[in-house]
């Protein structure tokens, strides 16, 4: 079996939005949607003060409650664990944005444009006009690993068959990969380095791993 | 996806928004449509970014088809500048824009070039950090042509970058910037560094891999920045007390640790053995003039080069020889008592206690000597590693500098003790301390090891401007007098912008006495740059801009200094230029390199609307104004990167023609893989194109200019300030030789040892003064902070940066402590009044803790009013509330982002 | 955007669909208690109860982005309690149109059934929904209930005092029935809002505590006195118990209004751990907006 998890290292990442960008390049996500991005939290007060950036986006859940809410069937889950959406056949109810606890879908009424005055080429090339009105998120950029599978090139090894979000690091905070290979990057990440889920206590189980201290 | 079949294809090219790139990337095209960005992991092994870029590539895309882009050329109607006036900008053509130019270009020519002032007639300003030269393709080669230009009227130089690292930075260790051996080092002391937001993709990728290794970093600054918070520990000091922080560290190693310091390197890489003679200067020896130190083998004094010798650090010994002060000043001494320089220094920091520091900078002093034990026991010292097949000393700990800290008052003092710090523990320019990456000042500029020639006393040698009374410049060459007043900056291309750059600005307000009368250049270049929001006392600058009466504006969009331009020029943007580049090496930042080489930017698509070239626009200027042939010939000496005469290789433009601007860039090419290749190879352009790059290896040895020392037996100039003691001396008798009194508070910090002054007491009295206000009526401190997501990139008028930036806090409006903020009666979102005794802007507040309860920020630099899509922000700027003073400018000629402001509700919110 | 806010990915139309499925099916119910008390052979409220059930989801067809591909609604009968529910409405639109037209009492109580279960799925659809801590309780189930029952129940009385539905005499038994039904819909909102504590972002949880007094005098309280009130003084009772049904049915739908469109705050993000930086150390998490 193989299950694609990301594995966002705390400690490296620095919040600075490189993986935002990168997502929204390799999508063409309209403005103001961010399938994938990065928090800033603050904690403690001054002057024991954190600060944490804190990458998030679908969570690609094993147990995902905007699945099983679902009522067109549009939001499915593959074999390898990438949740997906069929844009065909969502009716744009938002009943998975109120399921979802990760903030991660989206749905917009209009093509968006960058600037009010004029509607770039870029985005005329790239308007995803299937996507109005239904519910969108990230994708783990499923079409690069499947063309990469194709390919034979191993995700979260290869970058033709990785997410862009994780190519793009430049904190090398992102890693993606199968967990259920040992051998796998996001293996051995998560056996040397302790981690969390978030919002582990809503049995979500979700596929999205915080490392937060080195030694296990 | 997309439902039909597309044409996709990548093309290679590089980022250089920031000054800590360049960055190789590709860019995806579709259909003849740029429409994404990604890294370039063909050079994943080669770069230290590992190919990538960093979310302002991400920007361009946006940057090519933003439908503000100014797309013709214009001209001005409006015969009225200022902020209220509309320019009334008409579409003119490339020949009618070009011709207007070159004819008074001509017209300046036929005067001679310089006005009665003695000022060059044609100014020029670029952007930060020197990044416009990787974008500006041939101009400086028309630049050099048609003679002398004035780089005086700064955008941010001297009072935005690292000013003081700069200068003393060159001079001690040919550091233009300085940063850790990351990748060797475990302990960084940073004082408000901003690696995470400044550094680039090199410098968050390493410090990444770092902190996965366990490295210790402590952030000691105001506020809780992005590398505060990226950091093991955050330490909030008080603004611009860091040289008392650092003063202590020093007093408590050498009072405390002094037997366990770096001995060897204290005694044969410094001057700490040089004995100190009663005036000031160094005791030297009557014959040979050479500093003395005394042999502790031999028990006596010998000349400091004197083979197999111990010398003495500590101690207080009888000894005679000769004494040289300023100009002709020398003295004789007979058996008089003297001491080392490392004594003498031992006795300069002895009041310098953790616990007087911890008043000051508002930290505990058990902090403060924690941490200097923390670095001490961290520096390894005794311990080596073989770089490239050398023994080297290993010293894996650091002090780095950030903005605010490195400029204007106390950056002197910051500087120096960041140096002697790591001079103590023998981890200057070693594996694993603190390393200088990239040099400006002197030459040659591409290999910082090139540059350490022999001079005086033991030390390097450097191309300090004359003091002396016969060479001394009395009469500045440019308006903001940089040789004249400023030794340290010496003479090199970019010596003048930086100079005292808002003496340029100040001036044109208020004349200096006894100074040449500041004159307005007759023609401004203006290239990626908006001094206008960019400087400081923005009010002014925008004032003094519009009465400048021909002003040349290359235009991506309006902007708030175009809006004064009488001329705009489209340029092309970073995806449709083309350059070839030097990379690699060491460079800015934390750019050091195991390669070094060439990359090219090519257009990736069409050039939009009739944007030209740079190169083209170089060419024609060059042509219509009747320099072509110093032009191509300045192009064939290497005025675009690289000689075109190589070796054997002669790969020169006809001098006497106007050439495409791909024939120009083959040339470039062709002389750049010769060179690479040692003759071997000589790709033009098409291989460039194809592949993006060409690198060779850069041994790491290189990056550690301690082996070139070693090599050359020359010693760092520290910890003792002799030269600068003396060259200040003489400085002060020039300039009152010429009635000039008005820099005597900058002659002061030639000192052989910085010693403490109150910093912040020196804002706090020079605004009290020049604005007659009581300063406790504006209570907060106000700093800044870079944006990772802007900061160099001119990319404010991009839609995508502002969306991502935005989920950084801070980009909103005013950062306010939060019991603070409470205490004032202020919530998040409150729109205030933020006031200096200077001016006022407005903001909504942000409420942190990671935030002095005495210190506020803005973060970046806005309130734009003019340019498409950020004049929408609404997010204020301190840069409006910092004034121009000579009170707050330090010798080197910079100040520092620092203001007292008082904050108050707007009571209807708006 | 890290602290929880308001979802607004469902508007006042879905909050529609709650209010005015809840009450018509509670009046379905309340109607089939109400049935061996009847003397005509069918009662007005059926159609009522129907009709305000179509409102519901006509509103929830305007919500949603893609209205013509509506009937995708159905097709996922095996977890989503919304399928479920247009499944539900299905049959009990039609078999309660069929109860009020046809001359025979035998459909009213499959009606009835069907009506609860409808009711229940609306309870259970927020009750799935994960993103939205005071939906997402065990104990909105049995609220959403008990609130739809009371809403029927107070429906029916103020349609029997206004005359608007024919019945014999005032069946002490509804009365009772009603009672009970604000009763269970005080205990399972107590019951609620003591699980809501702890389990819920404080801005939702301060909406609730804010509505909880007039939602218990006004909803609860004076209902019932008015009750006891028609019940001692039968002269006056058509005009009490028309009041105590509008308040009774007011409340409940504005407890549903503030549910979905004030009280939703979605869950924001936490983080059970803050990163050990380097060679720092690590902290302990935190969960903005939930302390």
């Amino acid at each position: 079996m193989t299950r694609y998890v990301m594995v966002a290292d705390l400690n490296r990442c620095v919040g600075c939005q490189t993986c935002t960008a990168a997502c929204k390049h390799a999508n063409a996500t309209t403005p103001g949607v961010q399938w994938r991005r990065v928090l800033d939290i603050e904690s403690g007060e001054y002057p024991d003060v954190r600060r944490t950036f804190v990458p998030v986006g679908c969570m690609h859940c094993s147990e995902p409650p905007c699945m099983e809410v679902c009522p067109s069937t549009a939001t499915r889950q593959r074999d390898d664990g990438l949740v997906t959406i069929d844009y065909d056949l969502c009716i744009g109810c938002g009943y998975c944005m109120v399921a979802c606890p990760y903030q991660a879908r989206f749905k917009v009424t209009s093509i968006g444009k960058a600037y009010k005055n004029g509607h770039m080429s870029h985005e005329q090339s790239r308007e995803h006009r299937e996507r109005l009105n239904v519910a969108q998120k990230c994708t783990f950029c499923i079409d690069r690993i499947d063309a990469g599978l194709a390919a034979g090139l191993t995700p979260g090894e290869d970058v033709d068959a990785t997410p862009a979000c994780v190519n793009s690091c430049i904190a090398d905070a992102l890693t993606f990969g199968d967990i259920e290979d040992s051998d796998s990057h996001v293996s051995q990440l998560l056996r040397e380095q302790r981690s969390f889920r978030m919002h582990e206590e809503l049995g979500t189980e979700p596929g999205f791993y915080y490392l937060w201290e080195g030694a296990s | 996806m997309m439902g039909k079949a597309h044409k996709m294809h990548t093309v290679p090219t590089y980022c250089y928004q920031c000054v800590a790139g360049p960055d190789l990337m590709r860019v995806q095209v579709e259909d003849g449509v740029a429409v994404g960005v990604e890294g370039n992991f063909d050079a994943a092994n080669c770069t230290p970014s590992a190919g990538k870029v960093c979310v302002k590539a991400f920007g361009l895309i946006q940057k090519i088809y933003n439908p503000n882009r100014v797309l013709t050329p214009m001209k001005r109607t409006n015969p009225n500048k200022g902020r209220d006036e509309d320019p009334g900008f008409v579409a003119i053509t490339w020949d009618e824009a070009l011709d207007e130019i070159a004819s008074r270009l001509r017209t300046i020519n036929e005067a001679g070039g310089v006005d009665e002032s003695g000022y060059p007639r044609v100014a020029a300003s670029f952007g930060g950090g020197g990044t416009p030269t990787y974008y500006m393709g041939t101009f400086p080669a028309f630049l050099s042509a048609i003679g002398p230009i004035d780089f005086s009227f700064g955008s941010g130089q001297g009072v935005k970058c690292y000013h003081s690292e700069h200068l003393y930075g060159e001079f001690w260790h040919r550091a233009f910037t300085v940063a850790p051996d990351t990748p060797n080092c475990d302990y960084i002391l940073s004082f408000g560094f901003n690696v995470e937001a400044s550094g680039g993709v090199c410098g968050v990728k390493r410090h990444a891999d770092a902190r996965a290794r366990g490295i210790k970093r402590v952030q000691i600054e105001p506020h809780l920045s992005i590398t505060g918070a990226c950091s093991a520990e955050w330490v909030p000091i008080r603004p611009k007390t860091d040289a008392a922080f650092l003063y202590a560290l020093i007093h408590v190693l050498l009072n405390e640790r002094l037997d366990h310091l770096d001995l060897p390197f204290l005694k044969e890489r410094t001057n700490s053995p040089y004995l100190i003679a009663p005036n000031g200067f160094y005791l030297r020896d009557s014959q040979s003039g050479k500093p003395l130190v005394y042999d502790l083998r031999s028990e006596q004094v010998v000349p400091h080069d004197t083979p197999n010798i111990d010398p003495a650090l500590e101690g207080c010994f009888i000894a005679s020889g000769i004494e040289r002060g300023a100009d002709d000043d020398h003295w004789t001494h007979q058996d008089i008592e003297t001491s080392p320089a490392l004594t003498r220094l031992i006795e300069h920091v002895a009041t310098y206690t953790p616990q007087w520091a911890g008043e000051i900078c508002d930290v505990k002093p058990e902090d403060i000597r924690r941490i200097a034990f923390e670095f001490l026991d961290h520096a390894r010292i005794g311990e080596t590693i073989d770089i490239d097949g050398r023994t080297m000393p290993y010293r894996p700990v650091a002090v780095v500098l950030g903005k605010t800290v490195n400029n204007g008052w106390g950056g002197y003092d910051c500087c120096w003790g960041r140096t002697l710090l790591s001079c103590l523990v023998g981890a200057l320019e070693v594996p694993g301390g603190t390393l200088g990456t990239t040099v400006r000042l002197n030459r040659p500029a591409n290999d910082r090891n090139l540059s350490v020639k022999p001079g005086p006393d033991g030390f390097m040698d450097y191309p300090m401007n004359p003091t002396d009374a016969e060479n001394w410049v009395g009469n500045p060459a440019v308006r903001n007098a940089n040789r004249t007043l400023v030794p340290l900056v010496s003479n090199s291309p970019w010596s003048v912008a930086l100079g005292p750059t808002h003496l340029a600005w100040m001036q044109q307000h208020q004349p200096f006495d006894n100074w040449p009368k500041p004159t307005q250049p007759d023609l401004w270049f203006v290239y990626r740059t908006n001094p206008v929001v960019s400087f400081w006392d923005t009010n002014q600058i925008t004032e003094t801009v519009s009465r400048f009466p021909f002003t040349v504006c290359f235009a991506y969009t309006h902007d708030e200094t175009n809006h004064m331009a009488d001329i705009l020029l489209p340029d092309r943007t970073d995806l449709e230029g083309l350059q070839l580049i030097r990379v690699g090496g060491t460079k800015f930042v934390e750019q050091f390199w195991d390669h070094q080489g060439f990359a090219l930017r090519q257009p990736v698509v069409e050039a939009q609307g009739e944007s030209k070239d740079m190169t083209w626009i170089a060419t024609e200027l060059a042509r219509r104004s009747g320099v072509l042939e110093k032009y191509n010939n300045a192009i064939n000496r290497g005025a675009a990167g690289v000689a075109l005469k190589v070796n054997d290789h002669d790969f020169s433009l006809d001098a006497h023609e106007a050439h495409s601007v791909e024939n120009i860039w083959d040339a470039v090419c062709r002389a750049a893989s010769a060179e690479i290749s040692d003759g071997q190879d000589k790709h033009g352009l098409d291989y460039y194109r194809e592949h993006g790059y060409r690198f060779k290896p850069f041994p790491r040895i290189r990056w550690y200019l301690t082996a070139e020392m070693e090599d050359q037996g020359l010693r760092y100039e520290l910890p003792y300030q002799e030269r600068l003691l003396r060259i200040g001396t003489e400085l002060g008798r020039r300039l009152h030789a010429q009635g000039i009194s008005w820099w005597d508070a900058q002659l002061d910090e030639y000192e052989a040892f910085p010693s403490w002054k109150n910093f912040p007491g020196m804002w706090e009295e020079a605004l009290a003064h020049h604005f007659n206000v009581d300063i406790n009526d504006y209570p907060l401190w106000l700093v800044t902070t870079r944006s990772m997501q802007y900061s160099w990139g001119s990319n404010v008028a991009i839609q995508m940066i502002r969306e991502v930036a935005s989920n950084i806090k801070g980009h909103g409006g005013l950062v306010m402590n939060t019991s603070r903020a409470r205490e004032l009666g202020l919530k998040d979102g409150d729109r205030v009044s933020i006031r200096s005794p200077l001016a006022e802007t407005h903001g909504l507040v942000i409420t942190s803790q990671g935030m002095r309860p005495d210190t506020c920020l803005l973060v970046g630099q806005f309130d734009h009013w003019a340019t498409p899509l950020a004049r929408d922000f609404d997010m204020p700027s301190m840069n409006a509330l910092v004034p121009m003073l000579l009170d707050l400018t330090d010798s080197s000629g910079s100040g520092a982002d620092l203001a007292r402001v008082a904050i108050t509700r707007l009571e209807n919110n708006r | 955007m890290i602290a929880p806010s308001l979802q607004k990915y469902w508007d006042g139309r879905a909050a529609g669909n709650f209010v005015f499925g809840g009450a018509g099916s509670g009046l379905i119910i309340s109607t089939a208690i109400a049935t061996p008390f009847n003397t005509a052979s069918m009662s007005a409220a059926l159609l009522i109860g129907a009709c305000l059930i179509a409102l519901g989801l006509l509103l929830v067809w305007f919500e949603i982005g893609r209205p013509l591909r509506f009937i995708n609604v159905l097709r996922n009968p095996y977890t989503s309690w919304m399928s479920r529910e247009a499944w539900t409405a299905i049959v009990l639109l039609p078999l309660t149109l069929a109860a009020f037209a046809l001359p025979t009492r035998g459909l009213v109580i499959p009606a009835a059934f069907v009506a609860l279960l409808f009711l229940y799925c609306q309870a259970r659809i927020l009750r799935a929904s994960a993103g939205v801590p005071t939906w997402r309780q065990r104990g909105t189930m049995a609220l959403i209930v008990t609130t739809g029952l009371t809403e029927g129940a107070g429906l029916y009385l103020l349609l029997y005092a206004t005359g608007l539905i024919d019945v014999l005499s005032l069946p002490i038994p509804l009365l009772i029935t009603a009672v009970l039904f604000i009763g269970g819909r005080y205990a399972t909102w107590r019951s609620w809002l003591h699980e809501l504590q702890g389990n819920a972002p404080t801005e939702s949880l301060s909406v609730m505590r804010t509505f909880a007094k007039q939602f218990i005098v006004v909803g609860h309280l004076l209902p019932i006195v008015l009750i006891v009130v028609a019940w001692l003084i039968p002269a006056i009772s058509d005009i009490v118990l028309a009041v105590s049904g509008v308040l009774v049915l007011l409340s409940g739908w504005t407890f549903k209004t503030r549910l979905i469109l004030s009280a939703s705050h979605i869950q924001g993000f936490a983080i059970e751990h803050t990163p050990a930086r380097g060679g720092g150390r690590s902290g302990p998490g935190v969960k903005p907006g939930w302390s």
